[in-house]
């Protein structure tokens, strides 16, 4: 959970358009702003467009989910899990409820989004409040922001 | 902390700021209460000490006393993105 002073709609683009996420998501363009069926896709720095996985959910600016497939080395066997977004306005701020569900038992794809999580809406707040995204941790630790899977 | 995993919650957030700047966000009464919605705490914060936090109309919300703190010299934290679990860890109990 995290609260940023912003509009719904401005949180919810900033989730789904991938001008946007390039900008606090270190670099990654997230596209996930079509409807539910559609797919997703994440573009790693410097990388390919990948499939990442299809939307389950999208009712902007109050909800979104999707699946999200493991493509690493070390979680591509895994089973996709599924990732809930939750906007309510409450006093001109946004409370942001992030659910990353259904992992296999001792997922590597979820150690990996649990350090990622935190690291992207740390940058998406400082970002959609400032002006100015955080800066990657890559090379203080061992895993960044969403890179992990 | 014992009694399972429900009575463990563990947050972690990024903040482009300093270790020492935070440290003091954390303690400082004047600085506590821009951002913790009028809260101060009343503590000396050492070991031992009793802590009290208070809510803006002066009623203590909450006590307990300092299990555990730990300035550390910070010139060594990597990065622009300082973590809280990295650099500075403070521990009181309620």
């Amino acid at each position: 959970v995290i609260y940023i002073a912003s509009t719904p709609e401005t949180v919810f683009a900033a989730l789904t358009n991938p001008q946007m996420t390039e900008q606090y998501w270190f670099g990654f363009r997230i596209a996930a702003d079509g409807k539910a069926g559609s797919s997703f896709t994440m573009r790693p720095p410097g990388g390919e467009n990948v499939e990442k996985g299809v939307i389950l959910e999208s009712d902007p600016p109050r909800r979104l989910a999707y699946t999200w497939y493991p493509k690493y080395e070390d979680d591509k066997h895994e089973r996709p899990s599924r990732v809930a977004f939750d906007l309510v306005p409450l006093k001109g701020q946004v409370r942001l409820t992030i659910v990353h569900e259904d992992f296999d038992e001792g997922s590597k794809m979820f150690e990996g989004i649990s350090k990622g999580w935190p690291a992207v809406l740390s940058s998406l707040k400082s970002f959609l409040e400032t002006g100015r995204a955080l800066e990657s941790s890559l090379n203080s630790e061992p895993v960044t922001a969403g890179a992990q899977s | 902390m014992s009694g399972g995993p429900q009575s463990s919650f563990v947050y972690v957030t990024y903040i482009r700021t300093t270790a020492e700047k935070l440290w003091r966000a954390l303690i400082e009464p004047e600085f506590t209460k821009q951002f913790w919605f009028g809260v101060t705490q009343d503590c000396e914060w050492k070991a031992g000490a009793p802590w009290r936090m208070m809510i803006p109309d002066g009623r203590v919300a909450d006590a307990g006393e300092v299990v555990e703190i730990e300035r550390i010299a910070i010139s060594s934290c990597p990065g622009a993105m300082s973590s809280s679990r990295n650099c500075m860890r403070k521990a009181i109990r309620g």
